[in-house]
């Protein structure tokens, strides 16, 4: 117990001592925290706020074509645009505007559509009133409204807008529908005056964010980007750790160590200890950021969760799971070049397919399955569990175990490689 | 010649090979280290000496033939042995960023000295060092040659029976030579086995009373100094380690 004490004190000193390693821990990752998260959250902003500016030309001027144009400008996605350079817009123009790559999107919709519509429905109405009609005599006139898309336009982004466009004519062609009938019922039984088919939604969606908590908050910059960029630079340790283990291997200092009545697994749980230590201080340090720093850029703070054990049980599993790979790293490097730059870049790929940079669930369907061996990936995923769910302590087990699992596999790793050495020479 | 019950390391048939080499470090050598030797461990650049070293000190597991500390196999009683060996590596194996007292209290405390007996004992050795007004300095502060004589500290802190010394006097100034020699002698004196290996032919034969020159390998020669220079008609070690190590093999 002495001998893991007296370790433990001398490796905390050489933690403290070495400022470039504290910096690439605690103010590398506090950086790349803040701008971050200003960055997608002003992406995000723009992605919200910004519209897609939409040609038109309506030579409807009637329900079908006021009712088009209020949609679009109604759902705050688009820019109706009507006139360009000071002049009306034609189908030409728009045609033109649309493929010369100026606009992404232009909607012509024909003259007398409203028009067409009604008296469409009048002789369905007429027919149905009067049994020994055929319906199938009815004649029909189809409204064609044409929609000038950039073939740039990407095919989800494509079937959006037309998804969109459709809505609005379904919904218009309901309500003269429904105002032709409730017109002739009237007119046809004049004892149901106040009869009225208006057209109104039956059925609508309620758009709600599955929790088992009813307090729980909604994902934005800082809920993601917190817990992300924690476990990023929980990871990042690896790079001082490895750096000590391969210094204290060529200096010399660890044959001496090896010539001493004391086992190396004691010299290595110090270790283990001393940078599990530096990643809680690092978790409480980044999250404090996010809780009281992000809001004096004008984002929400940070909201935790409220199983502050579960936290616990995440941060110590996950900088485990990265002192694991740091010993493993510092194990196989042979140089503090080798460590740096696999150690970095491994931390880069694990956070990119671990869902750091961003989310999984916009990935696809290849890299959410690859993203599901990311040790990153189990520790973010716990993080969203206690501060977006808001779940507790029994909903990160299973990410924990991961993360455990992975540290147990890496020192394993590390104690067979060094066995290969031995044997080798 | 001592007796063969005196001795305190006896090795036999140590053969090495590395792994990807057909030629090997060690091939089958024996020899024996009495008590209170002043052993000199000499031979050239991959001679074989730290291999030797390495798996008498415990660094080296894989070998074939044996080797007994204090009659200990080393196989299989490595803890035992280490606590009564002291090793003082060629290089400044110590932390760069700690101070010497730092230093000299983490290495004493994995001797698993008390809280009492490291304080006298680093107090004795700083000031028989003359290092009292740097205890507190950083390794990465000192010259050669003060880092030289902290090395030595580090491996003697315990008052091993047996002292393993790679090149401690290699490239450092007069004085820290000095002290270093003059400490050794001291701890000879006092009833320690040195084992030494050096390229300073005048130096290993001003020390040792026992050599032991070994090439490719191979023991060459291995007695008193009396005794080898008399066997190979030779004035000095100087002569006598050029005989030996550079004859064609």
């Amino acid at each position: 117990m002495n001998k893991l004490f007296a370790s433990i004190i001398k490796e905390t000193l050489i933690v403290i001592r070495d400022k470039a390693g504290l910096a690439i821990v605690f103010v590398m990752p506090m950086a790349l925290l803040i701008i971050m998260t200003l960055l997608q959250d002003s992406s995000f902003k723009k992605i919200s706020k910004s519209k897609t500016p939409i040609l038109l030309v309506d030579s409807d001027n009637d329900s079908l074509g006021i009712s088009i144009k209020n949609g679009l400008i109604n759902s705050g996605y688009f820019d109706v645009i009507e006139n360009y350079n000071g002049q009306k817009l034609t189908e030409n123009k728009i045609n033109n505007l649309v493929s010369d790559g100026l606009f992404q999107l232009g909607i012509v919709i024909p003259d007398s559509s409203s028009i067409i519509i009604r008296n469409t429905v009048k002789r369905y109405i007429l027919v149905c009133m009067n049994q020994g009609l055929s319906v199938e005599k009815i004649y029909k006139e189809v409204i064609n409204v044409k929609i000038f898309i950039d073939p740039l336009v990407i095919q989800s982004f494509k079937n959006s807008i037309i998804s969109s466009i459709e809505n609005f004519t379904t919904k218009i062609e309901m309500k003269i529908i429904s105002t032709s009938l409730t017109e002739e019922i009237n007119k046809r039984f004049s004892g149901n005056k106040n009869i009225t088919f208006n057209g109104d939604k039956l059925l609508s969606f309620d758009e709600i964010i599955a929790s088992t908590e009813p307090d729980m908050i909604m994902p934005n910059s800082v809920q993601h980007n917190v817990p992300a960029w924690t476990i990023f630079a929980i990871f990042f340790i690896i790079i001082p750790m490895a750096s000590h283990i391969i210094k204290e291997r060529n200096d010399g200092s660890l044959n001496r160590i090896l010539t001493m009545p004391v086992p190396y697994i004691i010299i290595l749980f110090a270790k283990i200890i001393v940078y599990t230590v530096i990643s809680l201080i690092l978790v409480v340090f980044l999250f404090s950021i996010g809780y009281f720093v992000l809001p004096l850029f004008g984002m929400p703070e940070l909201n935790i969760g409220n199983s502050f054990l579960a936290i616990v049980l995440v941060s110590l599993s996950t900088s485990l799971a990265a002192c694991g790979y740091g010993v493993l790293i510092g194990s196989i490097a042979t140089t503090h070049y080798q460590a740096s730059s696999f150690g970095a870049i491994s931390v880069i790929i694990l956070a990119a397919i671990g869902g750091i940079w961003i989310p999984v669930y916009v990935m696809p369907d290849v890299m959410k399955n690859i993203s599901e061996f990311s040790p990153l990936n189990w520790g973010i995923n716990a993080y969203y569990n206690i501060f977006l769910r808001g779940y507790g302590v029994f909903s990160i087990l299973a990410n924990c175990f991961k993360l455990i699992g992975f540290f147990s596999f890496t020192l394993l790793a590390s104690w067979g490689y060094k066995k290969y050495l031995r044997l080798k020479g | 010649m001592k007796q063969d019950s005196k001795a305190i390391i006896k090795v036999e048939n140590l053969t090495k090979f590395y792994k990807g080499t057909s030629v090997p470090a060690l091939n089958n050598i024996s020899f024996k280290i009495f008590e209170k030797d002043f052993f000199g461990f000499l031979g050239p650049n991959g001679a074989g000496k730290t291999t030797t070293i390495s798996i008498l000190t415990g660094i080296t597991t894989f070998y074939s033939g044996n080797a007994f500390i204090l009659e200990n196999n080393i196989r299989t009683s490595a803890n035992e042995i280490k606590t009564q060996i002291g090793v003082v590596p060629q290089d400044i194996a110590l932390y760069p960023t700690l101070t010497i007292h730092e230093n000299l209290v983490y290495f004493g405390k994995l001797y698993g000295l008390n809280k009492k007996t490291l304080k006298e004992r680093i107090s004795f050795f700083i000031n028989k060092l003359d290092l009292q007004n740097k205890a507190n300095c950083k390794i990465n502060t000192l010259s050669g040659g003060m880092k030289r004589r902290v090395n030595l500290i580090a491996g003697i802190l315990h008052n091993p029976k047996i002292i393993f010394l790679d090149e401690p006097t290699v490239g450092i100034d007069v004085y820290s030579k000095s002290v270093i020699i003059e400490l050794l002698n001291e701890l000879n004196n006092n009833g320690a086995s040195i084992i030494y290996t050096s390229h300073q032919m005048e130096e290993a034969e001003n020390l040792c009373n026992r050599i032991t020159i070994i090439n490719n390998g191979i023991i060459k020669v291995n007695g008193t100094i009396s005794e080898i220079l008399n066997q190979n008609n030779c004035k000095n070690l100087e002569e006598l380690f050029l005989k030996q190590t550079s004859e064609i093999e």
